[in-house]
Order: C-alpha cells, then structure tokens, then sequence
C-alpha cells in the first residue's frame, strides 16, 4: 500500500481514503468471505473493517504498518461477524459448490463438500490463521503482525487448525468406502 | 496408500482459491462510501442550540433553517464571502443543507488535507506545555463565553508526522490550537487561546494557504488591528470528556479493541465507572469514534481525576507530556493483555472535543 496514500488518508484527504478503499475492499471481501464462509457476513465484516480503518487511521502512528494493521481490524471485524450468528450458525445449510460443472482439480483429495464441512468445524482464530497462511500467503511474521499475536501462536494456530481440519476431512471420509486421503 | 501433506495442503488452497466473493465488491464500497457519509453527520459540530434533529423543535428548526438560509444568502449577497467561503456548512442530521457535492467527510469540511515534509517543524521552546494539558489549576476561568460558533479549522503544517495539531477559529473571535513536536509526537503546547479582532477573523478567514494560517507564523503577518489579544494563554474549557478507549496492552497500531462504552466502563474500578454512568456522549470532530467521550463539568472532571488517581491507575510519563491519562491492565501485562485507557479531553465551544491522543 503507497505509504503517502495512507499518510494523506490520516490527515483527512478522503479523495486518498477513497483510494485506500477501492484497493482494500475486493481483497478484503474475498478474504472474509473465505474465513465466514458467508458472502453477507463477509461483506459486512468488510463494512465494519474499513469504518474502523477510517475511525482509527489517525491513531495509526506508524503508516508502514498500515497494512498489517488494517489486516489485523479486518480479522478482528470477522470474528464479531461470527460472534454475532454464533447462536445460530449451526443451522446453516452448506455452501453450494461454486463450480459444481467443471472439473475440480481438488476433488482428487476431497471434494469440496467436505472440506466446507470441515473449514466451518474450526474456530474463526483457526479459519483466520488458514485462509491467510494458504489463501493470502503471508508469512508467519506478517500473520502474527496481521493477528497482533507472537508468532509461536499463530504457528501453533496453524498447525492444530492443520490437524483439525484434515481430522475432520479424515472423519468425514471414513463411512464412504474406499475414499483414503492419507 | 496415504497421500502426503502437500497434496492435502494444495487441495486447500485451491478450495480457498475457488470461492466467490470479489464481484461483489463495488457494491460493498458502495455502502461504506454510504455509511461514512452517514457516520460525517452524526459528528456534527454544531452547538446544540444549533442542532435540530430533535423532533419536538422540528417545526422551529424547519423555521430556523429557512431564516438562517436566509440571513445567510444575505450575507452572501452583501459581503460576497458569507456561504461560499470557508464557513463549515455540515448538514443537520434531520435538515438537509444544499450540498452540490455530496462529501465523505461532512463533518470537517473546511480543513484540507497536508503535505508531509521531511522535517519535524520546530516550535519555540517558550510555548512547550503552555497551554492547556489535561486539567487547569484550581481557580482558573473557563473561556468565555461557553459556546461559539465554529467558522474555520485547519490543520497545522509543519511535520511529516501527520497530526501535528489543529487551529479552531470562533466567530467571536477565539482561537484555540494546539501543536504537537518532538519525537514521535511526544511533546505538546497544550491547548491555546489567543483572541481575534472581527478583521482579523476575515482575514484568516479568507486566506487559503494553511501554511500562512500556521499558529506559529501569524504573529508575523497579522497586523495589530487583527489581534485583539495575542497573548498565548491556555485554553480554559467550560466542560471536558472523559474518553475511554480498550486496547491490547501493545501499545502498537492497531491495538484498539472493539468494545460498546457499557463493555469499557465495566472494566473500570466500580468507584470510577459510578461517576461516568449517567454522563452524555460528547461527539468528535473529524477523528470519528475509536474511543467514547463522556461531557464532565470542570467540578465533576475533578472527582472522577481525583477518584483515578485514588483507585492506582497507573499512568505513563511519555503520554503525560501531551496529555492526562491513566490506564489499567486488566490481565497482567505484556501484548495480549486488554487495558483500558482513560483521559481528559477539553470540549471547545462548538460543543466537540478533538483528539489529544492522536499523532
């Protein structure tokens, strides 16, 4: 992110707010919808994570952070999305596939039902931590800077997010015969 | 056979490449362009006697707003600078102004963004902590009177850090600024008053380059006749906010936590919190609304410093320099841990506080 847009941005100039929000908001979406797996939930979780980066900007002392940090709001607006449904969420019907007509080269390990079955077992700290280790691609340092958290617990997230996740898959696997993920 | 973890791995990056989501994303920027507009009007600086948005005085404020639409196209048409210059012009929250141009940032309309330098200005050593920094001596007269009327405001220009400090100018003539220097924002005037003739509040009014407006250059340039007291006193406020903001105990960007005013006051000591139950919201200027702000009279923002410093709060030298705060841990220390802030915040006489805590 051009550190003078977001130090134009802390001063008020919302022609380069603006700007910040039109890079943000489609990576930002699709990143939130990945940890909520609700593209409403995502879009609000969005919403309230750039108000609190306009809210916030002018306590943001140091702008070469600003990406972390507003990564670090954007988490923090998915985990209240997903408080908020807590109550409720296990009544969510699964995601339709997306592409339920091509083929998928997933499919090969396991189809994509269960690996929505199994992403939506984890806690949103463990869904957050994977969507942006393996969708995102940060580091482990920028994850840790992203989640405020040492980066001994955003790996040991991971990793136990990791066991759970292909536990499940595993488990969801087993009563359908002679499909073997590991 | 068992496949290997990589296998596995890809399989979930190419399930999280797959999903939707990005096509939706104009319409997203579009609500929040939306709401910010929304959230603009909700920090109106209008003085309360000035706000309409109550519905028992909506009949008087519709007769209100045609007068002063009026008085003030009148204004315009003699003096030729009334509503076309720089007086902020913010919508009522239940009364529309004409606005040709809808703005994200309604609230704050008059002071334009700046550019960073490479230095940090340098400021006087003599008008280091002279002005108002947390609360004034016992005794000391609030600026009067209680409320004005906001007509121009604009950053101070002299710094790469970006909040270097704000100028707020009265039509009575009050101006109130503050300036923050040194390394990393961590010394402060303090709150200013300095008084202005009429003339020289159209001068200022009518002169668009903030670097001419710096605090520090016009008593340079402004002639005699614009001042009608320049003398460098503190800003005495009538009321103050308590503000209150919970973070993570990092102390780094981003350490903000989002929590409802009720959720903070809990946090704080019983004997603390009593004090600000039953206190009225005090709204921002141009910062929104990372923290809660609680309107204290100067009797009352005395109990609640003394109540502070009676439960232990603990406080911290750097951040005393520029302002009164104190801060409790509320699970031992060190990153992760919640802390809540606390601090006095003077209220300006167009009825909002700023933000002594930012920069």
């Amino acid at each position: 992110m051009d550190r003078e847009t977001v130090i134009r941005a802390q001063a008020g100039d919302q022609e380069a707010f603006t700007r910040l929000a039109g890079g943000l908001t489609p990576t930002f979406l699709s990143t939130a919808h990945r940890i909520l797996r609700d593209i409403f939930l995502a879009e609000d979780a969005t919403q309230r994570a750039m108000l609190n980066i306009w809210r916030g900007l002018p306590r943001l002392r140091e702008p070469d952070r600003f990406e972390a940090w507003s990564y670090r709001l954007l988490v923090r607006a998915c985990y209240s999305e997903g408080r908020r449904t807590r109550h409720w969420a296990p009544a969510i019907g699964l995601l339709a596939p997306d592409q339920s007509g091509t083929p998928d080269p997933a499919s090969a390990v396991v189809d994509r039902d269960e690996l929505e079955r199994a992403f939506r077992r984890l806690s949103l700290d463990h869904r957050a931590v994977v969507v942006l280790r393996h969708y995102r691609h940060l580091s482990m340092d920028e994850i840790s800077n992203a989640l405020g958290i040492p980066v001994g617990t955003a790996a040991s997230r991971l990793h136990y997010a990791m066991r759970e996740l292909r536990a499940a898959v595993e488990a969801d696997a087993r009563p359908a015969a002679g499909r073997v993920i590991s | 056979m068992t496949r290997g973890y990589g296998s596995f791995i890809d399989a979930i990056e190419t399930w999280l490449d797959g999903a939707p989501g990005e096509e939706d994303a104009e319409s997203v920027l579009a609500r929040i362009v939306a709401e910010l507009d929304v959230t603009s009007q909700r920090h109106n600086p209008w003085p309360d006697w000035l706000r309409l948005d109550s519905s028992a005085v909506m009949g008087f404020g519709l007769g209100a707003v045609a007068t002063l639409t009026a008085t003030l196209i009148g204004i315009q048409l003699i003096g030729g600078t009334g509503v076309g210059g720089p007086t902020p012009m913010p919508p009522s929250p239940s009364v529309a102004f004409p606005s040709p141009t809808p703005r994200l940032v309604d609230f704050f309309p008059e002071c334009p963004p700046y550019s960073p330098r490479d230095s940090v200005g340098t400021i006087p050593a003599a008008l280091s902590e002279r002005g108002l920094i947390g609360l004034p001596p016992v005794g000391s007269s609030p600026s009067a009177p209680e409320v004005g009327r906001l007509v121009d405001c604009w950053p101070v220009n002299g710094g790469r850090v970006p909040y270097l400090g704000m100028v707020r100018l009265y039509a009575d003539g009050r101006l109130i600024w503050n300036y923050y220097f040194g390394e990393g924002n961590s010394r402060s005037t303090g709150h200013i008053e300095q008084r202005l003739t009429p003339e020289g509040v159209e001068l200022l009014r009518g002169l668009d380059d903030i670097a001419e407006k710096d605090p520090l250059r016009l008593r340079e340039w402004l002639p005699s006749t614009a001042w009608e007291d320049r003398t460098i006193r503190p800003y005495v406020p009538a009321r103050y906010g308590a503000c209150l903001i919970a973070n993570d105990g990092t102390g780094t960007a981003g350490s903000d936590l989002d929590r409802t005013l009720t959720e903070k006051l809990e946090m704080l000591p019983p004997e603390v919190a009593e004090l600000l139950q039953i206190r009225e919201p005090v709204p921002r200027d141009a910062y929104g609304d990372p923290f809660d702000c609680l309107g204290l009279t100067t009797a009352q923002a005395r109990q609640l410093d003394a109540a502070l410093r009676e439960s232990a709060l603990d406080q911290d030298e750097w951040r005393n320099r520029y302002l009164l705060e104190y801060h409790l841990d509320l699970d031992g220390d060190g990153p992760g841990t919640t802390t809540i802030s606390i601090w006095f915040e003077p209220v300006f006489p167009d009825g909002v506080i700023g933000c002594s805590s930012c920069g």
